[in-house]
């Protein structure tokens, strides 16, 4: 439905330097899929949602949306934003404030490009009014509505030109967490309903994870993985998806080439065995990872059993995350509330091999690259 | 690919007609403002008269080699430094009363101050003629009959005078342009500086005013240029008395008692002030990029008043606004309805009440149609021109320009680019734009028009618009384009930009989405410059009187005639007529504004 093929954009900072806004960015949306662009502020994810809607340029780099080109910097082809088929919600939702509610939804179904007849408007104005339970506020100025009703209205406005593509960018970040996540829901209700293939920008990993059939991470203006949600929490490719999709437990060693399946990492806290992936590096230094709730607590030594002392606890509300040493290496580990322990025990805590991942490189790896 | 790429960049251009008429708008407006330039270029350094067309410095040579050049420099600048100076020592004060302190009855203040920036400068120096000079001034006639002195002790025709009335004058404008930046101050910092145990007096010098500064500054470079390009103190003031500034001296040159107009003389003169308007005005760039700054530093939250002022502090500074209103506009206004009614001018008695009359009324009111047709038609079309010209240029000054625009533009018009280089955000063409209206200011009005008078002379041959009311219009509306831009710039960049994307990606063309949505969204900013435009053009001198024939007089050259000629009575007499005028559209405004929440 979308295809992005090596998009390159760099522009000059205001402290001279140059950034790489996108640096080889390739994708493809399938239809009536909803996928979402997750990075931290200034990974590219806004400016490749930018250049699918056609608000940026990109240097280089080919787009096409439901089949048509446009976007070839080679063919020097650039549609404007206005001819592509998409809409787009904003997260300062960009309302037209002059307007009311129903002006806001039919005012580019009147005097857009995509313009219809007056009847047709009105049949859309209503479905979509109907659609996101807008009915009663259909004559209120925009700017008395609060930020929930705001933010319905500028997805009604962008779904009553029934495009192709629906392009949304933070479109929750403005509201409060309870109102946030009741309307993730109801967002992704709405697109699997009406069938739209949406691409979602977003920072919020939870926001990406609910939402997303697929996700794909942006840091530095490349992606680094894409792949659904389960796949990217549980078998992160890179290090830096791992820290961003949920929390993670690292601890540094070196692998050793094990038999089978398995490879071995020692480390400082003993010899650790996981199941090999294709992105398992061979042999150096790695970084390996788990997760605070894959941990498991046991009675006795063993394989992949850490020795450990608790040294503070965190009251979660369904669970306690504890913090436990062993020597000089500390690590979280997540248990459920019915499983208490007292500061100061001595635990044994069990590393599923399926469970640890090894990353090549060192567990700081530097951020800021720049040209 | 020149041809069809040419044909395919002209198809995407008539797609949106819109946008197209505001691309020409904006060609439209930089054209004018560049008029007066090339105009005074042209006439200052070639020789037009004798050998046609030769370049020479002689105009130049005249000018700095006139004995009248050394003293009308020092008399400008004179003027300029002490207007600023008597502006700040009341506008400062009286914003910062305003915008920091809980005054009470603040409306009245601004009622005043509105009052007082509507009230033409001209008024009230006509009004002060009548109290202070030397041979039947009021106040001299009280000096000489009740006091018995042998002399006039007050001479109104002097620098000094020129610069009092000019600094009141100024203060008011200049008050709008310093309250705004004093109300961005959060009131948090003033806060901080109260709980760390600052004192409230050092805190207002140490720490409000330092962070106001940059936006104190800018308007006192403004504010230079405008007291160096105002005709009407400079004129009625220090003519009469061949004290020469250089806005009066310009029209000396042209409007010559003796001899021919000096036109290449006034043109380098002209090009001469220009250039000194222009240093000034970098100073005013510089400051309200600062200004800007330390807007964005401090907090969004509107400022509540945080000094809370000793009772006799209050009735101080009511006495000192009083004192202000009176001095600047209602003892001048005042002798002006007393003048009005007088033959001669004498001092108010029962005696000569009872010969109060309207004889002057009715003379002014014979010479009135005219003056009122062309008034209306600058009044209406003058604001027009000038909000639509800055609105477009505001919209092609600070949106983003959309990049495939830019692109092809680029491609077509054959430039290389510099294609695969990064290119930052916000600069090159929307950039130099935004600095050439910005820079239009250092033209000062005075100097424009004398462009656009040898323009209209230039064009009379093709176009006849030398003699009608237009040239008038023309020469009003690129003076007044650059203020208008300042306003409306201002609230265009306030627009989100995903306002307008938002058309965009809604399939909305941009020049539907200019007119459909920026426009109406900051319709108030617009309503309110239309209206400013039209107060000020009413009360305009400056230009009107370098460009007006017999027939293209307004109110403002009429009076200012009448006044010139000797015929107080009648000047008085139309003046209090224009002040009716002026008040009543002020409390229209008014009336409209409080409705529509303005």
């Amino acid at each position: 439905m979308i295809t992005g093929a090596r998009l390159h954009k760099t522009y000059l900072a205001d402290d001279g330097n140059c950034v790489r806004a996108l640096d080889d960015v390739s994708f493809s949306v399938k239809e009536r899929e909803f996928y979402v662009l997750l990075g931290p502020s200034g990974s590219g994810k806004t400016t490749t949602l930018r250049a699918i809607a056609g608000l940026d340029q990109p240097d280089r780099g080919r787009i096409t949306i439901d089949g048509r080109l446009v976007f070839a910097s080679d063919d020097d082809i650039h549609i404007p934003p206005e001819e592509r088929p998409i809409a787009m919600a904003f997260q300062s939702y960009a309302l037209w404030p002059h307007m009311d509610v129903h002006d806001n939804i039919a005012f580019p179904l009147r005097r857009g490009i995509r313009r219809v007849p007056p009847e047709e408007a009105a049949r859309r104005v209503g479905r979509v009014v109907e659609l996101l339970r807008l009915k009663t506020e259909l004559h209120r100025p925009v700017s008395t509505l609060s930020g929930g009703q705001q933010q319905r209205v500028a997805l009604a406005r962008a779904l009553a030109l029934e495009p192709a593509v629906l392009l949304m960018d933070e479109p929750l970040s403005n509201l409060d967490a309870r109102l946030r996540a009741r309307l993730r829901v109801e967002l992704k209700e709405i697109t699997r309903s009406t069938g739209i293939t949406t691409v979602y920008v977003t920072h919020d990993q939870t926001e990406a994870m609910v939402m997303g059939d697929r996700i794909a991470v942006m840091e530095h203006g490349r992606i680094l993985q894409e792949g659904a949600p389960l796949t990217l929490y549980h078998q992160p490719a890179e290090l830096f998806v791992a820290k961003f999709l949920g929390e993670m437990n690292f601890i540094a060693g070196e692998i050793e080439p094990g038999n089978g399946q398995r490879a071995l990492v020692a480390t400082q806290v003993g010899p650790l065995s996981l199941v090999r992936s294709p992105t398992t590096p061979t042999r150096g230094s790695v970084v390996l990872g788990f997760r605070p709730e894959d941990a498991v607590l046991t009675e006795a030594p063993g394989e992949n059993v850490i020795r450990a002392r608790v040294t503070a606890r965190q009251y979660l509300g369904d669970a306690f995350l504890y913090r436990a040493c062993c020597g000089e290496i500390s690590f979280e580990i997540r248990r459920p509330k019915g499983e208490q322990i007292e500061l100061c025990t001595e635990i044994f805590v069990y590393l599923p091999p399926r469970a640890c991942i090894a990353f090549g490189g060192s567990a700081d790896k530097s951020a800021g690259e720049q040209v | 690919m020149g041809a069809a790429a040419s044909w395919s960049v002209l198809a995407r251009l008539l797609r949106d007609p819109i946008a197209l008429a505001i691309r020409a708008l904006v060609a439209a407006a930089v054209f004018l403002l560049a008029v007066p330039i090339f105009a005074l270029l042209s006439s200052s350094f070639l020789d037009v008269q004798p050998n046609g067309g030769a370049p020479t410095l002689a105009n130049f040579q005249a000018v700095l080699a006139h004995p009248l050049f050394v003293p009308v420099v020092r008399n400008t600048l004179m003027l300029g430094a002490g207007t600023v100076a008597v502006m700040l020592s009341f506008a400062v004060p009286f914003a910062w009363l305003f915008a920091r302190t809980d005054l009470p009855r603040k409306d009245l203040l601004l009622a005043l101050i509105t009052v007082n920036v509507a009230i033409p400068s001209f008024l009230v120096a006509i009004g002060y003629i009548f109290i202070f000079n030397p041979s039947n001034g009021l106040a001299n006639q009280v000096a000489r009959d009740v006091f018995g002195l042998k002399t006039s002790p007050f001479n109104i025709y002097s620098l000094g005078w020129m610069i009092a009335l000019q600094g009141a004058a100024l203060a008011a404008p200049a008050f709008f342009m310093i309250v705004p930046s004093l109300q961005a101050i959060d009131v948090t910092l003033e806060e901080a500086a109260a709980a760390s145990g600052v004192r409230r007096g050092v805190t207002a010098l140490r720490i409000v005013l330092p962070l106001a500064a940059p936006a104190i500054l800018a308007a006192c470079a403004y504010y230079f240029i405008i007291a160096i390009e105002m005709f009407d103190y400079a004129s009625m003031l220090g003519m009469p008395t061949r004290i020469f500034v250089a806005s009066t001296w310009l029209y000396q040159m042209i409007n010559a008692s003796t001899g021919l107009p000096r036109y290449g003389e006034a043109a380098a003169l002209g090009l001469l002030v220009a250039t000194a308007s222009l240093l000034v005005s970098l100073v005013y760039l510089r400051a309200i990029g600062k200004a800007a700054r330390y807007a964005v530093v401090t907090g969004k939250r509107r400022s509540q008043q945080t000094v809370r002022l000793a009772a006799a502090a209050k009735v101080i500074a009511w006495a000192f606004i009083l004192a202000y209103a009176l001095f600047s506009f209602a003892l001048p206004v005042l002798t002006l309805l007393w003048a009005s009614g007088q033959p001669f001018v004498q001092l108010p008695t029962l005696l000569a009440l009872s010969r109060w009359s309207l004889d002057a009324y009715h003379e002014a009111f014979a010479q009135l149609p005219p003056l009122i047709y062309n008034n209306l038609v600058v009044m209406l079309a003058v604001p027009t021109i000038s909000v639509a010209l800055a609105a477009c240029v505001g919209w092609a000054g600070t949106r983003p320009l959309r990049t495939w625009d830019r692109g092809r533009l680029a491609r077509v018009v054959g430039w290389k680019g510099r294609a695969g280089r990064p290119r930052s955000k916000g600069r090159g063409l929307r950039g130099g734009l935004d600095l050439f209206v910005m820079m239009a200011i250092a033209v000062p009005s005075i100097v424009s028009a004398l462009g656009f008078l040898y323009f209209g002379l230039a064009v009379y041959r093709a176009i006849s618009i030398y003699t009608t009311i237009w040239l008038i219009v023309l020469a009003m509306s690129t003076r007044y384009l650059t203020w208008a831009n300042r306003t409306i710039s201002s609230n265009l960049l306030q627009v989100h930009p995903e306002i307008e994307e938002a058309c965009a990606t809604s399939g909305v063309r941009p020049g539907s989405a200019f007119v459909s949505v920026l426009l109406p969204t900051i319709g108030r900013a617009l309503v309110y410059s239309w209206f400013w435009l039209a107060l000020l053009s009413l009360r305009e001198l400056t230009i009107p009187i370098m460009l007006a024939r017999p027939d293209t007089a307004v109110l403002a050259t009429a009076i200012w005639s009448l006044n010139a000629a000797g015929n107080g009575d009648v000047a008085a007499a139309m003046s209090m007529i224009l002040v009716c005028i002026t008040l009543v559209m002020v409390f229209c405004f008014h009336k409209v504004a409080s409705q529509r929440e303005i």
